[in-house]
């Protein structure tokens, strides 16, 4: 199944937030995973864990970012995010210091901390709750970085002024209900 | 360039060096340009935390569905729902098919009124005014007895009838069916009742056969009594 993944093809999909080829990665990396976290010392039951959110990282920054690998290829992305995150369950447990130096193999790649501070908590409560076309207009803008022209092509949006319109009562929405 | 372009260039990480300059410099001199780039911040990090909830749940399924799939048919969690279908089913169909025999007894099984000698209150000096005035109380201990003395100065047949009745009463179902086995073959007034009362003791104590037995001679009758009930009876049998 590994063999058969096109990497440039595959990072394209990614970017255009395809879930199947987040299927196909998650399901083909994570035996091959799972094992090579047995060398630290982690409690099993949590690797599964980690993997998954390797994963969701992994796809965010490709989603999000546009990412382009051309150095390295998703798999070694994803396990030097999944390395990272092995490294800070360890480090909550203060295991990191015994193993830090001896795992040379995928490099260490940091990810964003998913912290949000009160006011963003509120927004995320309220995009919920914001109606579907707000929800998917507003995502395409401020989490996907679609430009406007972008989203006129890939939506049923008539054009740009339309898109424009729509996300400023979109926001004008979401103020009030911060408001409220 | 516009400022919104900007802002998503920044995000996607894709600023020239230049575009850089230009960026960090709004972001220190242009307070709307600061607002909107916050606003962008503030609505990105909340959708990003949104939108790994809904990864992670997509993820989950698939290890659900990938962990149904991998196991053998005896692990699956289902067959726990479908084993204890089984059961509860097996449990049922007997009991719907046959019901316990307490239950038939239970369900058929009333007290035979009163219907030979009506009482006459204070007529103590009769006999038998007494022992069926005690039967309609309710006293079947003390019916009992009384049909017993009675039993033994006059071969009543009626009396009889109503002395395993009593005996049928006071739970004593063995002693009440050897009295109404004595009255079976007679031609008497109770003769169906005899009949009737002999099938559900013998319902009682899962005598199924006998029970059946008793119901058809009752059938081949010409009785009318619990006509309807023997029917629904018999076939359950």
């Amino acid at each position: 199944m590994v063999k058969e993944i096109h990497e440039d093809d595959l990072q394209q999909r990614l970017r255009a937030d395809d879930k199947s080829a987040l299927e196909l990665v998650y399901k083909s990396y994570k035996s091959e995973f799972l094992n090579y976290s047995k060398r630290f010392q982690i409690n099993t039951n949590e690797t599964l864990d980690i993997y998954q959110d390797a994963v969701i990282a992994m796809y965010q920054n490709f989603t999000v970012k546009k990412l382009e690998l051309k150095d390295s290829s998703v798999k070694t992305y994803l396990f030097g995010i999944g390395k990272h995150k092995i490294y800070n369950v360890l480090k909550k447990s203060n295991k990191h210091l015994k193993i830090v130096n001896e795992v040379e193999d995928f490099e260490e790649i940091k990810v964003d901390a998913d912290d949000l501070n009160y006011y963003q908590k509120q927004l995320s409560e309220l995009l919920k709750n914001i109606s579907d076309s707000c929800k998917e207009l507003l995502r395409l803008y401020y989490y996907r970085n679609l430009t406007v022209s972008e989203i006129v092509e890939h939506t049923n949006y008539k054009d740009a002024n339309t898109v424009k319109s729509h996300k400023s009562r979109c926001m004008k929405r979401l103020k009030s209900m911060v408001r409220s | 360039m516009k400022k919104e372009d900007l802002i998503q260039k920044y995000f996607k990480e894709v600023l020239t060096p230049q575009e850089e300059k230009e960026f960090s410099s709004l972001l220190e001199n242009d307070s709307d340009f600061k607002l909107e780039f916050e606003e962008y911040s503030n609505l990105q990090k909340a959708f990003k935390i949104n939108e790994a909830d809904e990864l992670k749940d997509f993820l989950k399924n698939i290890e659900a569905s990938e962990a149904d799939i991998a196991l053998p048919w005896y692990k699956k969690q289902y067959i726990y729902y479908v084993a204890a279908a089984v059961l509860v089913i097996g449990l049922c169909i007997p009991m719907l098919m046959k019901p316990s025999s307490s239950d038939l007894y239970n369900s058929y099984f009333e007290i035979y009124p009163n219907v030979e000698q009506p009482v006459v209150r204070g007529d103590n000096d009769n006999a038998s005014n007494n022992v069926f005035q005690a039967y309609e109380s309710n006293n079947f201990e003390k019916s009992s007895e009384g049909f017993k003395a009675l039993l033994e100065k006059e071969t009543n047949p009626n009396f009889r009838f109503y002395y395993a009745m009593s005996l049928l009463n006071s739970q004593k179902y063995d002693e009440a069916l050897s009295e109404l086995n004595v009255l079976e073959s007679l031609e008497f007034d109770y003769i169906a009742e005899t009949l009737w009362y002999s099938a559900l003791i013998s319902i009682k104590k899962e005598q199924f056969e006998s029970a059946k037995s008793y119901l058809q001679i009752l059938d081949n009758s010409n009785s009318s009594f619990k006509s309807k009930e023997r029917k629904v009876l018999l076939k359950k049998l």
